[in-house]
Protein backbone atom coordinates (compact mmCIF):
# COMPACT_ATOMS: atom_id res chain seq x y z
CA UNK A 1 0.00 0.00 0.00
CA UNK A 2 1.54 3.18 -0.86
CA UNK A 3 1.70 5.76 2.23
CA UNK A 4 0.60 9.53 1.71
CA UNK A 5 2.35 11.48 3.99
CA UNK A 6 0.70 14.48 3.05
CA UNK A 7 -2.36 14.56 5.53
CA UNK A 8 0.15 14.47 8.29
CA UNK A 9 2.23 17.87 7.14
CA UNK A 10 -1.44 19.68 7.29
CA UNK A 11 -1.37 18.76 10.80
CA UNK A 12 1.85 19.65 11.27
CA UNK A 13 2.02 23.18 9.98
CA UNK A 14 -1.73 23.43 11.69
CA UNK A 15 -0.29 22.18 15.32
CA UNK A 16 2.42 24.90 14.84
CA UNK A 17 -0.11 28.10 13.74
CA UNK A 18 -2.11 27.11 16.58
CA UNK A 19 0.68 26.82 19.13
CA UNK A 20 1.74 30.60 17.72
CA UNK A 21 -1.58 32.08 17.63
CA UNK A 22 -2.31 30.63 21.61
CA UNK A 23 0.74 31.81 22.49
CA UNK A 24 -0.27 35.87 21.38
CA UNK A 25 -3.77 35.37 23.20
CA UNK A 26 -1.97 34.20 25.80
CA UNK A 27 -0.17 37.31 25.70
CA UNK A 28 -3.33 39.76 25.32
CA UNK A 29 -5.35 37.59 27.80
CA UNK A 30 -2.69 38.83 30.64
CA UNK A 31 -2.48 42.27 29.31
CA UNK A 32 -6.48 42.64 30.25
CA UNK A 33 -5.75 41.13 33.51
CA UNK A 34 -2.51 43.51 34.09
CA UNK A 35 -4.42 46.64 33.16
CA UNK A 36 -7.36 45.71 35.40
CA UNK A 37 -5.17 45.04 38.17
CA UNK A 38 -3.15 48.69 37.70
CA UNK A 39 -6.70 50.43 37.02
CA UNK A 40 -7.36 48.81 40.11
CA UNK A 41 -4.50 50.03 42.47
CA UNK A 42 -5.01 53.38 41.42
CA UNK A 43 -8.36 54.19 41.97
CA UNK A 44 -7.73 52.05 45.48
CA UNK A 45 -4.69 54.18 46.41
CA UNK A 46 -6.09 55.90 49.68
CA UNK A 47 -4.90 59.58 48.35
CA UNK A 48 -7.71 60.92 49.50
CA UNK A 49 -7.07 60.34 53.19
CA UNK A 50 -3.43 60.94 52.77
CA UNK A 51 -4.07 64.39 51.41
CA UNK A 52 -6.70 65.08 54.56
CA UNK A 53 -3.59 63.98 57.08
CA UNK A 54 -1.26 66.12 55.02
CA UNK A 55 -3.75 69.50 55.53
CA UNK A 56 -3.58 68.36 59.32
CA UNK A 57 -0.16 67.77 59.41
CA UNK A 58 0.44 71.61 57.79
CA UNK A 59 -0.92 73.33 60.50
CA UNK A 60 0.43 73.06 64.47
CA UNK A 61 -2.54 73.65 65.96
CA UNK A 62 -3.87 70.39 64.25
CA UNK A 63 -0.77 68.91 65.30
CA UNK A 64 -0.86 68.76 68.67
CA UNK A 65 -0.12 65.24 70.41
CA UNK A 66 -4.18 65.23 71.86
CA UNK A 67 -5.58 65.75 68.47
CA UNK A 68 -3.08 62.96 66.68
CA UNK A 69 -3.81 60.26 69.68
CA UNK A 70 -7.94 60.72 68.53
CA UNK A 71 -6.39 60.64 65.04
CA UNK A 72 -4.54 57.51 65.38
CA UNK A 73 -7.89 56.24 67.30
CA UNK A 74 -10.40 57.09 64.58
CA UNK A 75 -8.26 55.81 61.82
CA UNK A 76 -7.47 52.61 63.63
CA UNK A 77 -11.49 51.60 63.55
CA UNK A 78 -11.08 52.17 60.43
CA UNK A 79 -8.57 49.38 59.87
CA UNK A 80 -5.53 52.38 58.81
CA UNK A 81 -2.28 53.00 60.94
CA UNK A 82 -2.17 56.82 60.68
CA UNK A 83 0.34 59.18 62.01
CA UNK A 84 1.46 62.40 61.41
CA UNK A 85 4.01 65.30 62.49
CA UNK A 86 4.20 69.01 61.74
CA UNK A 87 5.24 69.96 58.73
CA UNK A 88 4.09 67.99 56.68
CA UNK A 89 5.26 64.36 58.02
CA UNK A 90 2.62 61.87 57.46
CA UNK A 91 2.45 58.16 57.65
CA UNK A 92 -0.46 56.22 56.12
CA UNK A 93 -0.69 52.50 56.05
CA UNK A 94 -4.14 50.12 54.95
CA UNK A 95 -4.29 46.56 53.58
CA UNK A 96 -2.63 47.55 50.71
CA UNK A 97 -0.66 50.53 51.08
CA UNK A 98 2.29 52.03 52.97
CA UNK A 99 2.72 55.35 52.82
CA UNK A 100 5.18 57.18 54.36
CA UNK A 101 6.72 60.67 53.53
CA UNK A 102 8.72 62.85 55.31
CA UNK A 103 7.18 65.89 53.16
CA UNK A 104 3.61 65.10 52.22
CA UNK A 105 3.35 67.73 49.74
CA UNK A 106 5.71 66.09 47.27
CA UNK B 1 6.07 26.98 -10.19
CA UNK B 2 5.24 24.52 -7.21
CA UNK B 3 2.52 25.82 -5.24
CA UNK B 4 2.33 22.43 -2.82
CA UNK B 5 3.56 24.39 0.10
CA UNK B 6 1.26 27.65 -0.46
CA UNK B 7 -1.70 24.84 -0.23
CA UNK B 8 -0.23 23.09 2.42
CA UNK B 9 0.17 27.30 4.99
CA UNK B 10 -3.94 27.35 3.92
CA UNK B 11 -4.40 24.62 5.09
CA UNK B 12 -2.98 24.72 7.90
CA UNK B 13 -4.39 28.29 8.23
CA UNK B 14 -7.75 27.06 8.19
CA UNK B 15 -7.02 23.88 10.23
CA UNK B 16 -5.97 26.21 13.18
CA UNK B 17 -8.89 28.84 13.05
CA UNK B 18 -11.09 25.63 13.72
CA UNK B 19 -9.09 24.64 16.81
CA UNK B 20 -8.99 28.14 17.57
CA UNK B 21 -12.54 28.65 17.50
CA UNK B 22 -13.08 26.02 19.91
CA UNK B 23 -10.57 27.07 22.04
CA UNK B 24 -12.09 30.11 22.00
CA UNK B 25 -15.15 29.04 22.62
CA UNK B 26 -14.33 26.50 25.56
CA UNK B 27 -12.62 29.40 27.72
CA UNK B 28 -15.08 31.93 26.87
CA UNK B 29 -17.66 29.19 28.19
CA UNK B 30 -15.16 28.38 31.29
CA UNK B 31 -13.82 31.70 32.38
CA UNK B 32 -15.29 33.76 34.63
CA UNK B 33 -14.10 37.35 35.19
CA UNK B 34 -15.24 38.46 38.40
CA UNK B 35 -14.02 41.81 40.15
CA UNK B 36 -11.66 40.81 43.24
CA UNK B 37 -12.96 44.00 44.71
CA UNK B 38 -16.44 44.70 45.49
CA UNK B 39 -16.35 48.77 45.33
CA UNK B 40 -14.78 48.60 41.81
CA UNK B 41 -18.22 49.54 39.83
CA UNK B 42 -19.21 52.30 42.86
CA UNK B 43 -15.56 54.13 42.45
CA UNK B 44 -17.43 57.28 40.70
CA UNK B 45 -20.12 57.47 43.65
CA UNK B 46 -16.98 57.34 46.02
CA UNK B 47 -15.19 59.91 43.95
CA UNK B 48 -17.81 62.54 43.96
CA UNK B 49 -18.21 61.00 48.04
CA UNK B 50 -14.68 63.03 48.23
CA UNK B 51 -15.62 65.60 46.04
CA UNK B 52 -18.38 66.60 48.00
CA UNK B 53 -16.90 66.35 51.34
CA UNK B 54 -13.87 68.69 50.65
CA UNK B 55 -16.15 70.61 48.84
CA UNK B 56 -18.76 71.30 52.04
CA UNK B 57 -15.29 71.74 54.10
CA UNK B 58 -14.53 75.41 52.91
CA UNK B 59 -13.40 77.01 56.19
CA UNK B 60 -14.40 80.37 55.11
CA UNK B 61 -18.33 79.10 54.92
CA UNK B 62 -19.08 79.51 58.36
CA UNK B 63 -22.84 77.55 59.05
CA UNK B 64 -22.18 75.34 55.73
CA UNK B 65 -18.57 74.19 56.42
CA UNK B 66 -18.16 70.76 58.25
CA UNK B 67 -15.95 72.71 60.95
CA UNK B 68 -18.78 75.18 61.33
CA UNK B 69 -21.65 72.38 61.11
CA UNK B 70 -20.08 70.68 64.06
CA UNK B 71 -19.72 73.71 65.98
CA UNK B 72 -22.76 74.72 65.59
CA UNK B 73 -24.32 71.40 66.08
CA UNK B 74 -27.24 71.16 68.43
CA UNK B 75 -28.43 67.99 70.32
CA UNK B 76 -31.32 67.01 72.37
CA UNK B 77 -33.20 63.50 73.11
CA UNK B 78 -30.53 61.53 71.55
CA UNK B 79 -30.61 63.38 68.27
CA UNK B 80 -28.36 65.29 66.53
CA UNK B 81 -28.69 68.18 64.51
CA UNK B 82 -26.65 70.41 62.20
CA UNK B 83 -27.77 74.08 61.07
CA UNK B 84 -30.65 74.50 58.35
CA UNK B 85 -27.75 76.37 56.49
CA UNK B 86 -25.48 72.43 55.86
CA UNK B 87 -28.61 70.64 55.79
CA UNK B 88 -29.99 72.87 52.71
CA UNK B 89 -26.59 72.76 50.99
CA UNK B 90 -25.82 68.93 51.99
CA UNK B 91 -29.44 68.21 50.39
CA UNK B 92 -28.58 69.70 47.19
CA UNK B 93 -25.48 68.85 46.67
CA UNK B 94 -27.04 64.76 46.91
CA UNK B 95 -29.97 66.07 44.63
CA UNK B 96 -27.92 67.20 41.63
CA UNK B 97 -26.17 63.74 41.78
CA UNK B 98 -28.71 62.21 42.65
CA UNK B 99 -27.68 59.99 45.26
CA UNK B 100 -28.66 59.42 48.80
CA UNK B 101 -26.55 60.09 51.53
CA UNK B 102 -26.01 58.86 55.57
CA UNK B 103 -23.87 61.24 57.64
CA UNK B 104 -22.29 59.76 61.00
CA UNK B 105 -19.91 61.83 63.18
CA UNK B 106 -17.37 59.89 64.72
CA UNK B 107 -15.80 60.99 67.62
CA UNK B 108 -12.97 59.83 70.90
CA UNK B 109 -14.52 60.86 73.88
CA UNK B 110 -11.74 60.28 76.07
CA UNK B 111 -12.33 56.36 76.56
CA UNK B 112 -14.54 55.25 73.90
CA UNK B 113 -15.77 56.34 70.07
CA UNK B 114 -19.10 57.52 69.45
CA UNK B 115 -21.17 57.64 66.95
CA UNK B 116 -23.59 60.41 66.39
CA UNK B 117 -26.23 60.12 63.00
CA UNK B 118 -27.46 63.07 61.39
CA UNK B 119 -30.99 64.03 61.55
CA UNK B 120 -31.72 64.87 58.32
CA UNK B 121 -29.67 62.79 57.05
CA UNK B 122 -30.41 59.19 58.78
CA UNK B 123 -31.69 56.53 56.09
CA UNK B 124 -30.20 53.49 56.44
CA UNK B 125 -27.77 52.89 52.99
CA UNK B 126 -28.76 49.84 50.53
CA UNK B 127 -25.87 47.10 50.48
CA UNK B 128 -24.48 48.31 47.33
CA UNK B 129 -23.82 52.09 49.28
CA UNK B 130 -20.04 53.22 49.08
CA UNK B 131 -18.46 55.02 52.80
CA UNK B 132 -16.38 58.27 52.30
CA UNK B 133 -14.88 60.05 55.56
CA UNK B 134 -13.48 63.22 56.48
CA UNK B 135 -11.14 63.72 59.46
CA UNK B 136 -12.18 67.54 60.53
CA UNK B 137 -10.18 69.33 63.48
CA UNK B 138 -13.20 71.09 65.26
CA UNK B 139 -14.68 70.64 68.87
CA UNK B 140 -18.58 70.88 70.23
CA UNK B 141 -17.98 70.52 74.37
CA UNK B 142 -21.76 70.15 74.48
CA UNK B 143 -22.53 67.74 71.87
CA UNK B 144 -19.24 65.93 71.40
CA UNK B 145 -17.36 65.86 74.62
CA UNK B 146 -13.67 65.90 74.49
CA UNK B 147 -13.80 65.91 70.71
CA UNK B 148 -10.72 67.29 69.33
CA UNK B 149 -11.15 65.95 65.93
CA UNK B 150 -14.58 64.30 64.46
CA UNK B 151 -14.52 62.18 61.69
CA UNK B 152 -17.32 62.88 59.56
CA UNK B 153 -18.26 59.79 57.33
CA UNK B 154 -20.81 59.87 54.59
CA UNK B 155 -22.25 57.07 52.85
CA UNK B 156 -23.87 57.41 49.31
CA UNK B 157 -25.67 55.39 47.42
CA UNK B 158 -28.01 55.30 44.24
Amino acid sequence: MEVNEKGQMILLFAAAVVVIILSISYVYAQNVIAGIESSRTMLAFPKEEIRNLCELASSSSTSTDEVVRQVRILCAKNGWVCNYNYPYRVEFKNLEVEYDAQDCRR
Amino acid sequence: MDLKGQTFTLEGVAASLLILIATYTIFQSTVVMSPSWSEFNNIQLKQLGYDILRVIDNPEAVNSSLRGMIGNLSCGDGNYYAPAEFSQNLSALLNALPAYGRVELIWFNGSSIETAVLFNFSKNPTPNAVRVSRLVAASNDNCLPNAKIVEVRLTLWR
